[in-house]
């Protein structure tokens, strides 16, 4: 499939699953509109969008390039850096997600990562004690 | 007075550093500032909050420069050209570039809003639901067609936006929409998180897939721009300045609409925009900074809000006593006057306290990128968490980090679909009250010249992208 068609796909398959939402809710009529017409005409629009877009790009052909890995790291990372944060604060947090991410790059060593680390770390100690006084440190 | 000059430094530092951290923005900064101020003199406290907002107008750009990453929403139009300008070497003239436009803007406006605030504030009224309406489908299609290399793509990235948008509580029948049980959805998808999900994480997945070291190296060390530099962006940032201004004091208009509005204009004088000029920084920092300052205009003389920092502007004003309303003016003039000053003085302060500044903001992309990104990433999670204190935006953060990324790896511009995202929710308010107004008949998005003009914009922007696609077949 080709980068197009994938984008086709997106944009349809969005699309579609707003319509069967908004579908289930009151519509009501145009004068007197309901929670779901709105988000119903909108998606319409954006499946029709979606269907002129295969046509218009049949011709084309690039090839999808979808390497997920990196996205994996990152969503792992930021995930293991929520639960850190809601159990220790954020300095936890920084603990975990800084040294993770930092492995994403492939030139990146643990010196980087231990000096990104450590002014996060300083950073967060920074915005604690001016604006964010609610954000927990540990 | 020296009291006074002193809360107006405080704001105005206080503005610029929070303008630059993305995700922290004057809202934030005003809401937890909002308690010391009640202990102040009315007109000192509410010239130190003026003084935060129009002060991260000034400071939003730089990350939008530096980093590729907005600091503030409505710095999103000046990623474009900035960004690229850094690449090319550029970074400090283009910020100074930025800080000048900015400048020029709040001069302007300062006079604008002494001499003729009277008067501007009544053009508000010739606008209705449906020439908002118009007025936002103009500014949909206008950025989609200036920023996408094809209108469809651009058109369902607004719609994705706008239906994005619709997620919470619906203000007209109190019922809720797609917030699958979770309760922090109530009131809708938090904007920054979004933004930095699609914005500053795509760009370093971006650096990341090319392998980038260091994210620009600072060939250029001039800031201070050249008279050839002077004559090319002052008309930009002069036009910059008359349609944020315009838009600014139209109640509605809103900051983030005034740059799009800003940078497609100047798109049409330009064609080089997009490639990294310093017109593509100058026109949309004047607009944001001439809309920043205009939207003033209507919250002292309507007691209308524009935004969240308006908003908590307007409930400093309520808990001071002031009653906000078209006798603002009349009754408080020492506040109407004292913010006049302020802004006059706060420009200076800004355009005084940017060039030292400069030096430190763009000593930043000196660092090699394998310690920045670490760095920008942990300040996006906490800046996530710091806009409402709550842990569970993180998740939904990790949403838009998914979107981004599909976007990214499928060529699909992320800004149209901020602009659906931010403005959507209006454009649905106008759309049901023109609709409830006529009793559901289409005839009243025609009914008025201003409306039927700005269709015609729309049906121009619509027509030159079906000829450009034909060329290029």
């Amino acid at each position: 499939m080709t980068k197009k068609q994938y984008t086709s796909i997106l944009f349809f398959m969005i699309g579609f699953l707003f319509l069967m939402m908004s579908a289930d809710m009151q519509l009501g009529t145009l004068a007197n509109m309901g929670p779901g017409m709105y988000p119903f005409i909108v998606s319409c629009i954006l499946i029709i969008i979606s269907i002129a877009y295969v046509f218009q790009s049949q011709k084309e052909n690039e090839p999808m390039d979808l390497d997920i890995i990196d996205l994996v790291k990152m969503l792992g990372s930021v995930a293991l850096a929520i639960i850190a944060f809601k159990q220790l604060g954020i300095l936890a947090s920084i603990v975990v997600l800084v040294p993770l991410v930092s492995t994403l790059h492939k030139d990146s060593n643990w010196r980087h990562g231990l000096i990104a680390t450590a002014i996060a770390s300083v950073l967060a100690v920074i915005l604690k004690l001016t604006v964010l006084k609610a954000l927990p440190l540990w | 007075m020296v009291e006074l000059f002193l809360f107006l430094l405080v704001g105005c530092l206080a503005g610029t550093a929070v303008g630059v951290l993305p995700g922290l923005g004057p809202s934030t900064t005003i809401a937890l500032l909002l308690p010391i101020t009640f202990g102040m003199d009315p007109v000192a406290g509410i010239i130190m909050l003026a003084g935060i907002y129009y002060g991260s107008q000034y400071g939003g750009s730089t990350t939008a420069i530096l980093l590729n990453t907005p600091g503030e929403n409505s710095a999103i139009m000046t990623c474009i050209d900035g960004h690229k300008l850094a690449k090319k070497g550029l970074a400090g003239k283009a910020i100074m570039v930025s800080a000048i436009s900015s400048f020029i803007a709040g001069i302007i406006m300062v006079i604008a809003m002494a001499i003729i605030s009277p008067p501007l504030a009544d053009l508000a009224f010739e606008f209705g639901p449906a020439e908002y309406t118009a007025l936002l489908c103009l500014a949909f299609f206008g950025v989609t067609s200036i920023l996408s290399d094809n209108l469809l793509t651009g058109l369902a990235a607004v719609m994705i936006g706008i239906l994005v948008g619709t997620v919470g509580v619906d203000l007209n029948s109190g019922l809720e929409r797609f917030i699958f049980g979770i309760d922090d959805l109530y009131d809708g998808v938090e904007f920054v998180a979004a933004a930095i999900g699609m914005v500053a994480f795509a760009e370093v997945f971006r650096n990341l897939s090319l392998g980038t070291t260091t994210i620009v190296e600072e060939k250029n060390l001039a800031i201070l721009p050249t008279k050839e530099d002077l004559k090319r962006f002052v008309p930009s940032a002069l036009r910059g300045t008359f349609i944020g201004g315009f838009l600014g004091i139209i109640p509605g208009g809103g900051l983030t609409g005034a740059t799009y509005a800003a940078y497609t204009v100047e798109k049409n004088i330009n064609k080089d925009l997009g490639t990294g000029v310093i017109e593509g920084v100058a026109a949309p920092e004047a607009a944001n900074n001439a809309a920043a300052q205009g939207s003033l205009i209507p919250l002292l003389s309507l007691g209308l809000p524009e935004n969240m920092a308006m908003t908590l502007i307007l409930g400093a004003m309520i808990a001071f006593g002031i009653v906000p309303g078209p006798l603002v003016i009349q009754n408080y003039p020492d506040l109407f006057w004292g913010l006049v000053y302020s802004i006059f003085v706060g420009n200076i302060i800004l355009l005084i306290l940017n060039y030292p500044l400069i030096k430190i903001w763009v000593s930043l992309i000196k660092v090699p990128y394998t310690i920045l990104y670490p760095i920008i990433i942990a300040v996006c999670f906490i800046g996530t968490y710091g806009v409402n204190n709550n842990s569970n935006d993180l998740i939904i953060l990790c949403a838009f980090i998914t979107l981004g990324y599909l976007f990214l790896k499928l060529d699909i511009n992320v800004v149209p679909f901020i602009l659906g995202l931010i403005l959507g929710p209006m454009l649905e308010e106008y759309f049901r009250r023109s609709l409830s107004i006529s009793q559901g008949d289409f005839s009243i998005f025609i009914n008025s010249n201003i409306s039927i003009g700005i269709w015609l914009c729309v049906l121009a922007i619509i027509s030159a992208n079906i000829y450009r696609m034909r060329k290029n077949v």
